[in-house]
């Protein structure tokens, strides 16, 4: 790659100014929020907008994470990392499983589950979110971890995914597991975990992303406060009629509902670039 | 260390007959070649006695046991496999010594047997390493490391050296000999290539088409083919085939019926001196020998191995070919060998 461009001069110095001012423009509301979560209601709405941050940040953080709005957000915290992480590792697991199912088993009827997983594809929670609803209401599951979790758990994309990545694994290798007597399970753990990582490392950040990211699925089944997750509690902030509001707070809120997602990408994409940089041949 | 027997083994996939039965004894230490052109069916008769194909109909013996149902890790085998097919996130001490964890041999066994095959192997260095830090050869190494620490009764390899360069080839060839030696296990070995059928055989089984056409030691088969597919897929350059017959007081052939002579039974003499007379279409001087190709005066095409310092033939001259009427092999139209009694040292052929 060295060599491959190679710029010097003002054109160094344009393509980085260009660089900049991309990343400015997105990060330009971020700073603002950030800026807003530091500052009092009333430095707020006095106009000019502040744009560097105030000296109250201990204290609109604090107040975010013990009272907040419905909730304090430490629970709705503590609730959307057991749902993201729930659904996380559910997904991995049973696509995991459903994939080496549907790769190394010969059943009856194999390639009509594989299109039946496929299908559901094409159902997403919004389509199916009435029927799902009174599936989990009538069994009882409104207001807990598990209803949260559940419906959202089986994942047709990690299926497919591991699915084509098992495809990829050469026959001889599952033969040369098969005459050292490794057993299907043994085969699983031993043979097929540790050759999956990468992917495994890269479906987490995704997967978490989506888990954490979820609004409509959460504000339908969770009605008592104490169940409910950040992001859905940002909303709930939000002032209703003439109600009024503590915009610190609520951006605060925020910028706390975003450091998750944030931390799993950025540490995760260690494990991720090296495992991709170690498959290499 | 145990004989393998096979009877009449078939092998259908869906209605399409593969292996259309075969029959062979090996007796204990042999070192047993398959070798046939692609697609004979060679490798679906190994993964037969490893226990990933299944078998259609006839039996596999093992030892005293039928393992016709086994798993292959019931049948006491270790195999090599072409690609190697190393696991390729365990290091290569864990490699060869994943089947040993899975049988629950004890800790400090498994770390003996390992080392003591890393040092016939040459792999100690290496113990630590993946597979993919290391070279062609030495993943070879590691393969075979894997099967030898199993102290398996057979030993299966798969067309082990067909990915590694042509000089490591010779050297690897060697050793996996050496080594079947030294272990004394039977060995059952598949390839296309005869010239490793040739040197490692103790016996080599030619096939072709799902059907074993010879059975026998390397220098048995190519003095004596049973076969005419035997006699051109053995030997490089291959067994002459000529539709006339050259030998003095006989008449014409039946029709299909063919004589071979290989290329180096044949001499250059003076034109009319030899049985029939040969112009020279070209010549190919390897350095030791020499192949002169030509077409003989009835018109059939037909190589000449000469020596290297014999002064080459001009292109398009006649000369006589000299050959004794007793190298000459007769096949008859379906290709099997004819007029065996001709010959006074056929008795070997086994077909």
């Amino acid at each position: 790659m060295i060599g491959m461009v190679e710029k010097r001069g003002i054109g160094t110095w344009l393509t980085h100014a260009g660089l900049i001012f991309g990343i400015a423009v997105i990060c330009f509301p971020i700073w603002i929020a950030f800026v807003a979560s530091t500052v009092t209601q009333d430095d707020l709405i006095r106009p000019p907008m502040p744009l560097l941050p105030g000296p109250h940040f201990v204290e609109n953080y604090l107040e975010a994470l013990l009272t907040g709005g419905v909730a304090p957000v430490w629970q709705m915290l503590l609730n959307s990392l057991v749902m993201a992480l729930g659904i996380t590792i559910g997904k991995i697991i049973i696509s995991l499983l459903s994939a080496y199912a549907i790769v190394y088993f010969k059943f009856r009827f194999r390639m009509l589950f594989f299109w039946l997983i496929f299908m559901t594809l094409m159902l997403p929670v919004e389509v199916r979110i009435v029927p799902t609803y009174e599936v989990v209401a009538s069994l009882g599951l409104l207001n807990s971890y598990t209803g949260l979790i559940l419906p959202l758990i089986a994942s047709a994309t990690a299926t497919f995914l591991f699915r084509q990545l098992f495809m990829t694994i050469p026959d001889e290798l599952t033969e040369a597991a098969r005459v050292d007597g490794a057993g299907p399970v043994r085969f699983f753990i031993d043979i097929l975990l540790p050759m999956s990582r990468t992917n495994i490392a890269a479906l987490f950040v995704i997967l978490f992303i989506y888990g954490w990211n979820q609004y409509l699925w959460p504000l339908l089944v969770t009605t008592d406060p104490s169940m409910n997750t950040v992001i859905m509690g940002i909303k709930q902030m939000l002032p209703t009629g003439d109600q009024t509001v503590e915009w610190p707070v609520i951006m605060a809120t925020a910028m706390l509902a975003m450091l998750p997602p944030v931390l799993v990408v950025v540490g995760m994409q260690k494990l991720f670039v090296k495992g991709l940089v170690e498959s290499e041949k | 260390m145990a004989e393998i027997k096979l009877e009449a083994i078939k092998k259908n996939y869906g209605r399409t007959e593969v292996i259309h039965g075969i029959d062979a004894e090996i007796s204990d230490g042999e070192f047993i070649v398959i070798v046939g052109p692609s697609g004979c069916g060679k490798s679906t008769l190994l993964r037969m006695v490893a226990g990933l194909e299944t078998i259609t109909s006839g039996d596999i013996h093992i030892g005293n046991r039928v393992v016709n149902k086994l798993e292959p890790r019931e049948r006491d085998i270790a195999m090599v496999f072409q690609n190697y097919a190393l696991y390729p996130h365990m290091s290569v001490f864990d490699n060869m010594a994943y089947g040993l964890k899975i049988a629950n041999v004890p800790k400090p066994e498994i770390l003996s047997r390992v080392n003591e095959a890393a040092r016939m192997l040459e792999l100690e260095p290496y113990l630590d390493r993946k597979p993919r830090q290391l070279s062609g050869g030495q993943r070879q190494r590691v393969a075979m490391g894997r099967a030898i620490v199993r102290k398996p009764a057979v030993f299966l390899f798969d067309e082990p050296l067909s990915n590694l360069d042509a000089k490591l080839r010779v050297q690897m060839r060697l050793e996996i000999k050496a080594l079947q030696r030294k272990l004394g296990v039977t060995a059952l070995y598949v390839t296309h290539d005869q010239v490793e059928a040739m040197t490692l055989a103790d016996r080599m089984i030619v096939m072709n088409a799902g059907v074993a056409e010879q059975v026998g030691a390397p220098l048995e088969v190519y003095a004596n083919p049973a076969t005419l597919f035997v006699a051109g897929f053995i030997g490089s350059p291959p067994m002459n085939v000529l539709s006339h017959d050259i030998r003095p007081g006989r008449g014409a052939l039946d029709p299909g019926a063919v004589i071979g002579v290989r290329p180096e039974h044949i001499d250059l003499v003076a034109p009319g001196a030899g049985l029939i007379d040969f112009d020279v279409a070209f010549c190919e001087p390897l350095g030791a020998e020499t192949l002169v190709h030509g077409v003989t005066a009835a018109g059939d095409k037909l190589v000449v191995r000469i020596d290297g310092e014999v002064k080459l033939p001009a292109d398009g001259t006649r000369v006589g070919l000299a050959i004794d009427p007793a190298r000459i092999l007769a096949f008859d139209a379906a290709g099997r060998r004819s007029e065996i009694g001709d010959r006074c040292d056929n008795s070997g052929s086994e077909r």
